[in-house]
């Protein structure tokens, strides 16, 4: 599949229409989603309508947005105005956006063209899209294994080539693990990068949105269609200039974390091909350097006391009365009740118990107040590390792809599938995740974490651009 | 975690569950929790938790500003009466 890059160019040279480009991915999700279930909706008609009217920008002679020829898919949790938009949960079936998240309202600025909204984990909650109230997401690459998650749906939609560039929502890895999952590259940027303007909340001081696409150079298109200062996120980073430039990976600084590899739980073959990895890195010109990081191990426990207790928090607002689903009950509390119990999965419906339970009276201090102590430790931690090295090199997960059913019933064992991508949401830094090697026995694609310090986006994907180059 | 505990979690947070749910989540959790209790190792010392957000938060005037799209709002209420979401009936008797 041509990359974005690629079709924008063959749109300024008049070789190709956006029309075309845009029919061409409508009927290849037409022939193969129905394998995939990549997208929950196909916004056929809007597409074509917005891709017709670039092409008459152009033939009438006017300069089109810099996007123009470049197809996008949307996450079902980023508001999209006119289109219905759920999370993948039955309490929003019917809801339409009133507004454009500013995500959006930038890529239609830009004349992109938004093909359609993709499945996820309902709100996304989950490491597998299997918590999808609507579908189930296969993995494209074989179809007997789950594509990740929450954004499954994006990074299927991207490895399928449904689309140039997918967007996913990341709180604690929602966007790198799929990534990897589907051997494709994805990425969390710095948390305030992005606006979060239009983007349904799981876990406001965590969530960040995030492009996933098929080659670096697409990623970077991606970031920078989205990055940006935006009064309307109160979060959002007033500096926008880039941190660090990018030479070359000769004479970078490494870190690699100590005892990694007897992680429990990590595959073998991960293991083997991280080693393989470094050395190629090594090879480049880089030094790798080892780093205690003692805090690592807490970040998964913390994370799950803090996104919950944000999630039971975030989620008190679907009360069946303003959005989608609403039942009937004898009284308000009964109605309460009834619309959450009925609407919500059982993965959303754990974590509000979880997150309601570290918040009630009695056991604040020792959970919610005791985790937010650990993030804070966690991020001077790795202020330390980045004050020794330029980069953090981890595998993006433990492990490839695990079958459809595997993990659903232990909650437990899925959580661990984001340990490695979850100190950085708490730690609001930006990372990618890349494909390197595969696991033997069945040629699932394994996927690396580069981690890189606040506002260094770009910096990550370059570095990372060139040394996926090399390999 | 008892059923007892469960059943209080469910009112607080406003979310039924069935019989069913109320045994599987209490397991789940009691592992959950059991789990979680490894963050009280973390010597994190005290600090003023907050400190770190102090610094990056900006604080703004609550001013409210019009919302033109008014009408799609309207549209999404799930009952309605001309232009008033209407609500059902909720006091008992």
């Amino acid at each position: 599949m041509e990359t974005a890059i690629k079709s924008i160019e063959a749109v300024k040279s008049g070789k190709k229409s956006v029309s075309q480009i845009t029919k061409d991915f409508l009927k290849k999700i037409k022939e193969e989603d129905s394998k995939i279930n990549s997208f929950l909706e196909v916004f056929e008609e809007s597409a074509l309508k917005k891709a017709e009217e670039i092409d008459a920008k152009i033939s009438s002679g006017k300069t089109p947005g810099e996007l123009a020829g470049a197809v996008f898919a949307i996450k079902d949790n980023m508001l999209y105005e006119g289109k219905e938009i759920t999370c993948a949960s039955k309490i929003l079936k019917g809801h339409i956006s009133s507004y454009n998240s500013t995500a959006v309202s930038k890529l239609l600025e830009k004349d992109a063209v938004i093909i359609g909204r993709t499945n996820m984990d309902e709100f996304a909650m989950g490491s597998s899209c299997e918590n999808s109230a609507y579908l189930k997401t296969a993995n494209p690459i074989d179809t007997q294994f789950v594509p990740g998650g929450s954004s499954g749906g994006s990074a299927a939609a991207v490895k399928a080539g449904f689309c140039h560039i997918a967007y996913g929502s990341d709180t604690g890895g929602s966007i790198r693990q799929p990534a990897s999952f589907c051997g494709i590259w994805g990425m969390k940027p710095t948390y305030g990068r992005v606006s979060r303007y239009g983007l349904v909340a799981f876990a406001s001081s965590l969530d960040q949105i995030g492009p996933m696409a098929n080659s670096w150079e697409d990623l970077l298109l991606g970031y920078k269609a989205v990055k940006g200062y935006d009064e309307k996120d109160s979060t959002s980073i007033k500096d926008i200039t880039e941190k660090g430039e990018f030479n070359s990976v000769k004479g970078l600084k490494i870190a690699v974390i100590k005892n990694l590899e007897k992680l429990e739980g990590l595959e073998s073959d991960l293991a083997e091909t991280s080693s393989n990895l470094l050395s190629k890195i090594s090879s480049m010109g880089a030094k790798i350097i080892e780093v205690d990081f003692k805090s690592f191990k807490y970040a998964l426990p913390a994370y799950y006391i803090l996104a919950s207790s944000e999630a039971s928090s975030n989620l008190a607002r679907f009360d069946g009365f303003r959005y989608g689903l609403s039942l009937e009950a004898p009284n308000l509390t009964k109605a309460y009740m009834k619309n959450r119990g009925e609407g919500f999965g059982s993965e959303v419906k754990r974590r509000i118990l979880l997150g309601t339970h570290s918040l009630s009276s009695g056991y604040y201090d020792a959970y919610y107040l005791k985790a937010q102590k650990v993030r804070n430790f966690i991020r001077k931690e790795l202020e330390e590390v980045f004050s020794q090295a330029d980069l953090i090199l981890t595998p993006s997960s433990p492990s490839a792809a695990f079958k459809f059913g595997e993990k659903i019933n232990d909650p437990l064992s899925m959580y661990l599938s984001d340990i490695f991508t979850i100190p950085v949401n708490l730690a609001g830094i930006c990372a990618l995740s890349f494909p390197f090697g595969t696991r033997k026995k069945d040629n699932m694609p394994y996927g690396f974490q580069l981690m890189a310090s606040h506002m260094k986006d770009e910096f990550l994907i370059k570095t990372a651009g060139e040394i996926s180059c090399a390999l | 975690m008892d059923e007892k505990l469960i059943d209080y979690l469910s009112l607080l947070s406003r979310t039924e569950l069935t019989e069913e749910e109320k045994k599987i989540y209490g397991s789940q959790m009691s592992d959950i929790f059991l789990w979680v209790e490894q963050i009280k190792d973390l010597n994190t010392g005290e600090d003023d938790v907050l400190s770190y957000k102090k610094e990056e938060s900006r604080l703004r005037q609550d001013i409210p500003k019009p919302f033109e799209n008014r009408k799609a709002i309207i549209d999404n209420f799930t009952a309605r009466e001309f232009d008033f979401l209407k609500v059902k009936k909720v006091i008992e008797g």
